[in-house]
């Protein structure tokens, strides 16, 4: 499979240029009390998690330790900010209530910058970036490359509100769309065979092709549909904001993105710079 | 059999055993080869039987699962379910179990009523086809045949049994109950086909290997490869082997393409479904063929390898054992060589270890000894030979020097066997090994006896010559051609007058003791000159004088000493003849001189003058003759008696004497007449002299016994020996004509020729 992240960088680009555009306008009135100063009274940093992330946030079933470059990355943003880190189980669904409704003071698990989202939140520069996968069984003989997707005959699981419905709602000429309710429903159907493969991301793929033995991964031939993944905060809090962006730069410069990136087999998708 | 024959029969033999080996390690890598592809091949069956068993069960548990869950939604909702409800209560059933597609209820008619996909609703599938067969609605699981197609729906049957399983299937499976009045209800799950795919995947062991589920009327259900002729054959057999209640099957074929196939296969005991693995024996050999090649390719090398070594080494030392045999032969035949040349020797010769005992001896020393070899070994000399002559300081002295390391050389007297005495020069030399340990000491004796005999003899010889020479009467001293003193006397030192010393001793040069006797006689280069000029002549010289510088006189003869033809030496002796020699001077002079005056009588000065004359001429010399003769001496012999006569010749002959020079000569011519001989001088020195003479004659006067004085005179002629010529008489005649005239003349007065 080829480096993801070098032809990446244009559609990035201009997805990041929107992202940015569609901010808050709100937040540039900086209000003199920040979050900020809270967290470095409190000593206490919160951060908000999907704890069923595989390599961005993940609860090992097993020593219920967190462990996800999401997580190395929050204990680095402690160690730099000298606070201890705190964190908040949340979840894509409560991703609103949860940042907006004071539950944590940033949530930090590789949100896909979706204009919606960005509409209500305020996102970092983002640090990770992925395009979408297909996953189907090994076994299914008619799915061999990214190419034999949209043909007549096939089915496509998608889940219900992930980012890959409308996208693929968009995309698919020939084959058939199965929109299902949850995402443990779209392995479901695959598995089954009553649909040959399922829309994900770069994470997601790699949780299905580490542990389930049925997995074959189909990548895109070209760029498909490139999502930054950045942290978001809620809006309104330009030190703060200010704060996360020079930490997610000097992680960027001084390597602990790439290292923790590598240590969760995430290289491919990092955003360098 | 010769060296030449064993050598090659060694070769042979070790070539033969290196093919040997060669061959040995092929039969190992062939049974090896046969023992690992007959290995693999059992393994590879077993690995078939127990996966084909595995796999059945594996299967047989799944299908079990799908006939309790059918089971239970029939048992539960049968009579109560609505159409709505089933499909609610089938999509929960369906909600984890990945290998059933889709479930539906049929009715009695044989309609689907409710299904968990919305399009199999309305559809009337065949249900004719499932095992085990009935024609009832039967409360147990029952398999359909294998179909194309996500669901019931777009699913068509594949009966065919040469179709492939297809890309998209499923196998549909049914599960009735009977209700009595109210009918019966048929629950149909379709089984997904990729799922079960997967399963028989993991079974697969080879790529190669194709494994196949089967219903127990040999319908294929699904498989993991396209089916060949070979395989074919062999799938549709299984049934016939089925029905003759051979459930468990394993058996090996031709396959396709002459290679072997191996085929097993298992029939479960509960469900009307088997399973069927086909494997290529070939393909799987092909790996344990490539090991043995592999073993081959590194073994082979290996012992030709090794093969090789051990030739080389054999063919080198081979080699180094052929040098070394010619080598040895070479040693022994010089050893045979020097063994001989030891044996020939005329010395005998002894070889003892460091201990003195005996290893080894020539014949000449039985010869010398009178013991024989077999005498001689493992004995020590001492024991054989030793004659006691010898003190125990010498035998310390001699072991001294050769366990020193030294040679040692000297003489022995010893004893033979028969007990006669012997004398012997030994020489002993120690023999030091590689390490430079003395090891042997290697004696040569010679028997010198009659050497020493003969040596004794010579002694006593010359220790009688020399009590010889030591008294004989004179000097006695010989030298040898060299130069050098042989022999010489006591009286050599006496007569020559020599001092004793060392240099003059036998064996110095006869040059110094020369020298020495020459510096005590009166001529000293005559003496060396005249013994260098006999050494040259080599003739026998006798009785030539030396005169000494202290008057005594030496008489000598030299001889050369010879032996045959060959020089030896000189002897010379010499013997004092000083009073001879004084015996003959007196009688000379007696012969020659006037024995009352002493002066020359007239023969010998007229001889004197002759030898003058001779040189005069030769020479051209001046020279003058003079006569005297005293005026009136009749008178005076007659006045004053002979006595008196003879008192005045005495003293005119003083007094002449007195005035000449020690060169000219006096004699007495007769009577009172005298002549005087004067060499190297001229006629006025004559005359000069003779006034001289003249007037101390005629001034002195002799006194006579009795106090009376007489005095006399004398006329002098003189005469030049310069011009004249002629003899001594006429040179005499012409003197006396002037004397004759001075007497004419009137007496003493002195007349000359010259003056005349």
């Amino acid at each position: 499979m080829r480096p993801l992240f070098l032809p990446v960088r244009p559609a990035l680009a201009a997805l990041l240029s929107i992202a940015l555009l569609w901010g808050p306008t709100t937040g540039v009135q900086a209000e003199p009390a920040s979050r900020l100063d809270r967290i470095l009274a409190e000593q206490r940093l919160r951060v908000c998690i999907w704890p069923d992330y595989y390599g961005i946030s993940l609860r090992d079933p097993r020593t219920m330790e967190l462990r996800g470059i999401d997580v190395d990355l929050a204990q680095e943003l402690g160690k730099d900010l000298g606070t201890k880190v705190e964190f908040v189980d949340s979840s894509f669904a409560r991703l609103f209530d949860d940042v907006l409704g004071e539950r944590c003071d940033v949530a930090m698990f590789a949100i896909g910058i979706t204009p919606a989202r960005a509409e209500k939140l305020r996102f970092t520069s983002p640090h990770l970036a992925s395009d979408i996968y297909a996953i189907t069984t090994r076994s299914n003989r008619r799915i061999q490359q990214w190419d034999d997707i949209d043909q007549p005959g096939v089915v496509v699981a998608v889940a219900k509100g992930t980012l890959h419905e409308p996208v693929m709602r968009d995309k698919l000429r020939h084959a058939k769309l199965s929109i299902l309710a949850s995402p443990h429903a779209r392995e479901q159907e695959v598995e089954s065979g009553r649909a040959d493969v399922f829309m994900t991301d770069f994470p997601y793929s790699r949780r299905m092709l580490d542990n389930v033995d049925w997995a074959r991964l189909i990548t895109p031939s070209a760029i498909y549909h490139v999502t930054p993944y950045a942290w978001a905060i809620a809006p309104g809090d330009e030190r703060w904001h200010q704060r996360l962006e020079t930490f997610v730069s000097a992680i960027k410069q001084d390597g602990r993105l790439l290292e923790a990136a590598h240590r969760h087999g995430l290289e491919r998708i990092v955003v360098p710079r | 059999m010769n060296a030449r024959r064993r050598r090659r029969l060694a070769d042979l033999g070790f070539f033969a055993l290196l093919g040997l080996i060669a061959l040995l390690t092929w039969a190992g890598l062939t049974y090896h080869s046969v023992r690992l592809e007959d290995q693999v091949r059992k393994t590879r069956q077993q690995l078939a039987q127990r996966d084909v068993s595995h796999l059945n069960a594996y299967l047989g548990q799944l299908l079990q699962n799908v006939d309790l869950s059918l089971k239970s939604l029939l048992d539960a909702g049968h009579q109560v379910y609505s159409p709505a409800a089933w499909t609610t209560q089938l999509d929960y059933a369906l909600r984890n179990a990945p290998y059933l597609r889709s479930i539906s209820v049929i009715n009695d008619s044989g309609s689907v009523i409710a299904s968990t996909t919305a399009d199999n609703v309305g559809m009337v599938p065949d249900l004719t086809d499932y095992l085990p067969h009935t024609r009832t609605v039967t409360a147990m699981l029952r398999i359909g045949s294998a179909h194309a197609g996500r669901d019931l729906a777009s699913g068509t049957a594949t009966s065919d049994a040469r179709s492939a399983t297809p890309d998209l299937g499923f196998i549909p499976v049914i599960r009735g109950i009977n209700q009595g009045d109210g009918g019966s209800l048929t629950l149909l799950a379709t089984l997904n086909m990729d799922y079960l795919l997967r399963i028989l995947d993991d079974f697969q062991t080879n790529p190669s290997d194709r494994i196949s589920l089967l219903r127990q009327d040999g319908s294929r259900l699904l498989d993991t490869a396209p089916i060949d002729d070979a395989q074919l054959r062999e799938e549709q057999a299984l049934v016939g082997r089925w029905r003759a209640g051979e459930y468990n099957t394993t058996q090996t074929s031709d396959g396709a393409d002459q290679t072997r196939l191996l085929t097993s296969s298992m029939l479960n005991t509960r469900l009307p479904i088997a399973v069927a693995s086909f494997t290529d024996l070939d393909q799987v050999l092909t790996e344990a063929k490539a090991e043995s090649r592999n073993q081959a390719l590194i073994v082979l090398p290996l012992v030709l390898l090794g093969i090789g070594g051990v030739l080389a080494g054999y063919l080198f030392f081979r080699r180094a054992g052929l040098h070394e045999r010619a080598l040895r032969r070479e040693t022994e035949a010089r050893q045979r060589l020097l063994e001989s040349a030891l044996n020939a020797s005329a010395n005998a010769v002894v070889i003892t270890g460091t201990d003195a005992t005996i290893e080894w001896v020539n014949p000449a020393f039985g010869a010398l000894t009178g013991f024989s070899t077999a005498d001689a070994l493992g004995r020590k000399p001492k024991e054989l030979v030793n004659s006691g002559q010898q003190t125990a300081a010498y035998y310390e002295s001699l072991w001294n020097t050769i366990l020193k390391g030294q040679v040692w050389r000297g003489e022995l007297v010893n004893r033979r066997k028969d007990g006669s005495l012997y004398d012997e020069a030994i020489t002993i030399t120690p023999i030091r090994n590689t390490d430079g340990r003395i090891s042997h000491f290697v004696a040569v004796k010679e028997e010198i006896t009659a050497r020493k005999a003969a040596q004794a003899e010579l002694e006593g010889a010359h220790a009688r010559l020399q009590t010889v020479v030591d008294s004989f009467p004179g000097a006695v001293v010989m030298e040898d051609t060299e130069g050098r003193i042989t022999l010489l006397n006591e009286r050599v030192f006496g007569l020559l007058g020599i001092p004793r010393g060392d240099q003059y001793g036998v064996g110095q040069p006869m040059e110094e003791l020369t020298f020495a006797a020459g510096m005590q006689t009166a001529d000293e280069a005559g003496f060396v000159a005249r013994l260098d000029a006999l050494r040259a002549a080599g003739t026998s010289t006798f009785g030539e004088e030396i005169q000494l510088k202290d008057e005594r006189w030496l008489e000598r003869d030299f001889v050369p000493i010879r032996s045959g033809e060959r020089l030896l030496g000189y002897l010379r002796i010499y013997h004092d003849v000083t009073p001879r020699k004084k015996h003959e001077q007196a009688l000379s002079l007696l012969a020659s001189t006037d024995p009352l005056t002493g002066t020359l009588n007239r023969r010998t000065f007229l001889d004197k003058v002759e030898l003058e004359l001779a040189r005069i001429q030769r020479y051209s010399r001046p020279g003058a003759l003079v006569m005297l003769d005293l005026d009136h001496f009749k008178q005076v012999n007659d006045e004053h008696g002979h006595a008196a006569g003879d008192a005045v010749l005495k003293h005119f002959v003083d007094v002449v004497s007195d005035t000449l020079r020690d060169t000219d000569t006096l004699g007495r011519l007769g009577g009172e007449e005298f002549g005087i001989l004067l060499p190297e001088t001229s006629s006025q020195r004559a005359v000069e002299l003779c006034e001289r003479i003249r007037l101390r004659i005629q001034d002195t006067s002799i006194t006579k016994e009795d106090g009376s004085m007489i005095r006399v005179t004398v006329s002098i002629g003189v005469t030049s020996l310069h011009a004249a010529g002629g003899n001594a008489e006429q040179a005499l005649a012409r003197a006396d004509d002037q004397l004759y005239r001075a007497k004419n003349q009137g007496r003493n007065r002195v007349a000359h020729s010259d003056l005349a």
